[in-house]
């Protein structure tokens, strides 16, 4: 009875707060299971969050947090003021969508993170005229070759350019500012990882004004004194990104004072060569370490046999640094029989579905078994 | 010509013995007075007082410090040493002497100029400019009192003018203590059996900056001649460049 009046309450509110058709599917009480905590991220950019039936859909389903791109491809998902970015298309003319999700996330206890993008400001699938470094060449960050690298992995802002830090800072304020209900926000920050970025005149004018070295002298192979001035190279821009973490984490939480902040990591990130992680820096265990992260989302091709056991190396990583590190594994939807496996390998508690369609949400009740069994037979591993 | 190949073998071989090369700046510099007009840097002038050796550090400090020019060297070169005489110098003239006397490139990376090893227009294939042999000889003939007059001695330099102008090779038991922990400390990590051949990379002729003394007379016109003169260590690329005998 008490959950039938919870129903009709919820589905009120919905009706009231949500444009459009609503369709008011029942809810459920969250089957927890074996997964200690479930979460679902919604790829905004693919799927419609307007559309109030498709915000029933993902706050119907048994999960504690909801991540939603806020910041991504260099568009934001709402209204900006930002001189530079501009709002997402599919978005533009309607009711603020976060806004509207907040309170009806908070009435079923879910809370909400929203997710930035920081550097990746041209996804390659983006056309030109959503390129924000067509307004802004100088904010692009470069290869030896002078171009923004392979066009299959679009355009990133650099991290070493002042005026790129300051741009997202303006952007984590604005969104911190904008929804005070978010329960903590999601930073990516990653180079790609086919091209060695960092050839721009903003990062070279950097390197050189602290070290002295113009990057383009720098041999990346070559005797040990090259090899080690390389290296140094290296940990001035692993540092530079985590200061850009750690100054935009530090920002989020000034003005968001419970809010928490995570980083999204690939999890084979310390298995890479030293050349590969040269090139996305993308060094998510020193930030929770430096920058005062309080969780890490980690992502992978998890199918792929050789990330069977990546989840808990990393595990281990976090482990030996002596960090109470809040983990967890995203995993995109639908998933292979080898994602499954790598989820009972990776005897992970806390689980994240990473939704790009919308047709998929409906058959949460699936995916959602499909990850409790796997998980469960992490379980009687232990 | 050859042009040194493949940017991993790099100018590593050719550093040890431009490491023990002294770029001699006995002067600049060729600069037109219109361009001088031109320059929004004209105005950042830099005293030096007394005819001395700098290293590249502390020369562009001084120029960051006090003329407010936002320039550095590759700290790999940091420690090289150049003489230059006293005198006012505009910094952009002298950022120009510098990058001759040194055979560095000065390239302009966003605000700041940078002296760097290499001419980065060349690609990994070479890292210094090549100036014609005829003209290096030719320069090297005009200019050669300069570099037997400098005074290295009372700069801190335990060689003759002579040392560097021979063209021969010095092996390390050939020199005297002094010398050893001079060129010990400018090539750094140099083998005692290896071959050390001495060159002055450069002689300029200068003539410093006058500015008016008071708003009524004009400023002096800087002008003379920067030129390269001898490359020492690149006999081997280019043939028959020698400094010729008086």
């Amino acid at each position: 009875m008490v959950q039938i009046t919870r129903c009709i309450l919820l589905a009120c509110l919905a009706l009231g707060l949500t444009s459009g058709g609503v369709w008011a599917a029942p809810l459920r009480e969250p089957d927890i299971g074996p997964v200690q905590e479930r979460a679902l991220w919604v790829d905004a950019t693919r799927v419609d969050l307007s559309n109030a039936r498709i915000i029933t859909q993902i706050l119907n389903q048994p999960i504690g947090r909801l991540f939603v791109p806020c910041f991504v491809g260099g568009q934001t998902l709402y209204a900006t003021k930002s001189t530079l970015f501009r709002q997402m298309p599919a978005y533009r003319g309607k009711a603020d969508v976060l806004q509207t999700l907040l309170p009806l996330a908070q009435k079923r206890h879910i809370q909400v993170y929203a997710f930035l993008d920081c550097l990746h400001w041209k996804k390659p699938e983006d056309p030109e005229a959503l390129d924000v470094f067509l307004r802004s060449p100088d904010l692009a960050e470069h290869s030896t070759e002078g171009g923004c690298g392979l066009p299959a992995d679009g355009k990133y802002a650099s991290p070493f350019n002042p005026q790129v830090i300051l741009r997202l800072k303006e952007v984590t304020q604005e969104i911190a500012e904008r929804y005070p209900g978010l329960a903590g926000v999601v930073f990516k920050a990653r180079l790609p990882l086919g091209t060695v970025l960092g050839y721009s005149a903003a990062a070279r004018l950097a390197y050189i004004q602290a070290k002295q070295i113009d990057p383009f002298d720098l041999n990346l192979v070559g005797t040990p004194d090259d090899l080690r001035l390389t290296g140094e190279w290296v940990d001035w821009r692993l540092a530079r990104m985590a200061d850009l973490i750690g100054t935009l984490s530090h920002l989020f939480k000034k003005v968001n004072r419970q809010g928490k902040t995570a980083v999204l990591g690939y999890a084979n990130f310390y298995r890479l060569s030293a050349g590969r992680r040269n090139t996305t820096l993308e060094d998510w265990l020193n930030w929770s370490l430096s920058a005062g992260i309080d969780e890490v989302v980690l992502e992978a091709r998890w199918e792929d046999p050789i990330n069977k056991d990546a989840y808990s190396s990393a595990r281990e990583l976090v482990s030996r640094a002596n960090k109470s590190l809040k983990m967890a594994m995203l995993l995109p939807v639908p998933m292979s029989k080898e994602t499954l496996v790598a989820v009972s390998e990776a005897a992970s508690k806390t689980i994240i579905a990473l939704i790009d369609d919308a047709d998929l949400l409906p058959q949460a009740d699936v995916y959602w078994k499909d990850i409790s069994e796997a998980v469960a037979k992490s379980g009687q591993k232990e | 010509m050859r042009i040194k190949q493949g940017r991993t073998r790099g100018y590593r071989p050719y550093f040890r013995v431009l490491g023990a090369s002294l770029g001699i700046l006995g002067a600049t510099c060729w600069m037109l007075w219109s361009r001088a007009q031109a320059d929004p840097a004209a105005g950042s002038l830099l005293t030096l007082t007394g005819n001395r050796v700098y290293t590249l550090d502390e020369i562009t400090r001084m120029l960051r410090e006090r003329t407010r020019t936002e320039i550095y060297v590759d700290r790999r070169q940091e420690d090289r040493r150049i003489f230059i005489s006293q005198g006012i110098y505009r910094a952009p003239d002298l950022i120009e002497a510098l990058s001759r006397a040194t055979g560095m490139m000065a390239r302009q990376v966003k605000t700041a100029k940078f002296l760097a090893p290499r001419d980065l227009t060349l690609g990994g294939r070479a890292y210094f400019p090549v100036l014609p042999p005829e003209d290096l000889t030719l320069l090297g003939k005009n200019l050669r009192f300069l570099a037997e007059g400098a005074q290295l001695s009372e700069n801190g330099v335990p060689f003759t003018p002579s040392d560097f102008l021979a063209p021969k090779n010095w092996t390390w038991s050939q020199m005297s203590s002094p010398q050893q922990t001079f060129l010990g400390k400018l090539m750094g990590g140099v083998k005692r059996n290896t071959k050390i051949r001495l060159g002055a990379s450069y002689l300029m002729t200068v003539v410093a900056y006058t500015p008016a003394a008071s708003p009524e007379e004009p400023n002096g016109i800087a002008f003379g001649a920067t030129q390269q003169v001898y490359y020492d260590y690149r006999d081997r690329l280019l043939s028959g460049v020698n400094l010729p005998a008086r």
